[in-house]
């Protein structure tokens, strides 16, 4: 049973407040679709879930368990990006096994 | 690429410019193949014949100029040298011929070694410790990163003349003079602003997306570093490897599917996404259309999930609009041969459409991939077989 779960989640970059308090819980088999103008944290908040940014403050739980400080590599979720992020110097078979 | 022998190219040139271009830098390289060949020829010319004015072209060769940079030689007397036996050894004989007999080698081979290891260790040092720095300002937020950038350049604009007798006096006070570690650091502290700036550069142009993907699938940011820039720059190096996706989907459109299908492991990924918003996916011989933008209908089987994840680049490459208008033996061909800012009236109703093909794709891949899971497609093409 996967689970994802934000709570009050806030990202600043210096001055700039990115993520204000962020709440939301996407269940098992739900699809979740964040839509926004440019610049209104979106991505922001993506990356933070990945853990490739970390929050100013609040927690992420994936399956309950707090991640909101574990490294990317160390939470069990994907992510697609907007840039086609394949690998230029593998081919398919080998973009697909890695790591 | 087939397309580009189409009647008039633009970009590629035609045979006899290309033999033109071809017979000028043969001829630049060859004038610039002189002095190198003076050098070696000097070398094999007696004392007198290397100095002599006018120079000489013809000369008799002589191995003299290698005798006394390998070793040493003194001056004796001729009645001394008739005491000796016979030469030993050709230099020997050369010397005699002076009036001087070998006394032993020169310094030449340890000195050598020494400049090697010189310049081996302070290059290391200064690519690893410009590396890191490189990194860290190309993918952190650092503060004041250019006044530090500027500053690590700042100390290129030194003349070192201005820094030799201070740091000459505390290298004696450390012990560092004479030394080969106190060679080593101090041009690795001279080189190091070099490699940070070069490297930036470098790391700047592989999208950090590749390494972020790469901590997400479970590496360090280290090992992401090490696994993906150094991979993707040693690749660009080599000449094979197309760093930036938009070159690479270039190649994949023109290639046509039957070719990519042996190249890329069974898949192949095909898109016409510039009119109206059409990928596909190729899967042996079967294929599995995607139409979105105006109509959104999806036509025949659901694609994979390689097909929404073109939509989302083909939406953050929206300037990519203008392309259509171009002829189509332009297009493909070089990503540099686009008009940049030809911008019409049609554009932004373009975009509009692009903005919903993202959306349309942000469903489609969960759709797709779940469809194409059960049916073993995903399976059945990065196998390969058929």
């Amino acid at each position: 049973m996967a689970q994802i779960r934000v709570e009050a989640l806030d990202k600043s970059f210096g001055d700039f407040h990115a993520v204000k308090a962020a709440s939301f819980t996407v269940e098992d088999g739900e699809f979740l679709c964040l839509l926004g103008p440019s610049g209104c944290g979106k991505t922001t908040t993506l990356r933070m879930i990945a853990g490739l940014e970390l929050p100013t403050a609040g927690t992420i739980r994936l399956d309950g368990e707090d991640v909101t400080m574990n490294r990317a590599s160390a939470r069990d979720i994907a992510f697609v990006f907007q840039l086609f992020a394949l690998y230029p110097h593998m081919n398919v078979r080998r973009n697909i096994g890695f790591p | 690429m087939s397309e580009a022998n189409t009647a008039h190219s633009v970009v590629e040139p035609s045979p006899g410019t290309r033999r033109f271009a071809g017979s000028l830098v043969v001829l630049y390289a060859v004038i610039t193949m002189i002095p190198l060949l003076w050098i070696v020829l000097t070398s094999f010319k007696s004392p007198d014949d290397a100095i002599s004015y006018p120079p000489k072209v013809f000369f008799t060769p002589s191995l003299e100029g290698f005798c006394n940079l390998f070793t040493t030689r003194s001056r004796q007397t001729p009645e001394f040298i008739r005491t000796l036996g016979p030469p030993q050894g050709l230099c020997d004989e050369i010397a005699r011929g002076r009036n001087m007999v070998v006394a032993g080698p020169s310094n030449y081979v340890p000195r050598f070694i020494n400049s090697l290891i010189i310049a081996f260790g302070s290059t290391v040092l200064a690519v690893a410790l410009g590396t890191l720095s490189a990194y860290g300002f190309s993918r952190f937020r650092v503060p004041l990163k250019d006044d530090l950038l500027f500053f690590i350049l700042s100390t290129r604009m030194m003349p070192p003349i201005a820094v030799a007798i201070p740091i000459y006096l505390m290298y004696r006070t450390i012990g560092l003079s004479d030394t080969r570690l106190g060679m080593i650091l101090l041009y690795t502290s001279v080189n190091v602003s070099l490699a940070v700036w070069l490297l930036k550069g470098f790391i700047d142009e592989i999208p950090r997306e590749y390494e972020e993907a790469a901590m997400i699938d479970g590496y360090t940011r280290f090992q992401a570093f090490v696994k993906v820039d150094a991979a993707a720059g040693d690749d660009r190096n080599r000449g094979n490897g197309d760093l930036l996706p938009d070159l690479r989907l270039e190649r994949v459109r023109f290639r046509g599917a039957s070719d990519l299908r042996q190249r890329a492991d069974g898949a192949a990924l095909h898109s016409d996404h510039h009119r109206g918003g059409r990928a596909g996916l190729a899967c042996g011989r079967r294929r599995y259309d995607a139409v979105s933008g105006a109509d959104r209908r999806i036509h025949g089987a659901p694609a994979q999930a390689l097909v929404a994840r073109h939509y989302l680049w083909s939406r953050s490459q929206m300037s990519l609009d203008t392309h259509s208008s171009m002829p189509r033996q332009l297009r493909g061909q070089n990503s540099a041969a686009r008009p940049a800012g030809s911008h019409r009236d049609g554009d932004h109703r373009r975009g509009r459409r692009h903005a919903d093909a993202a959306i349309f794709a942000d469903a489609l891949f969960l759709v797709v991939r779940d469809h194409a899971v059960r049916h073993g497609d995903v399976h059945h093409c990065l196998e390969g077989q058929e």
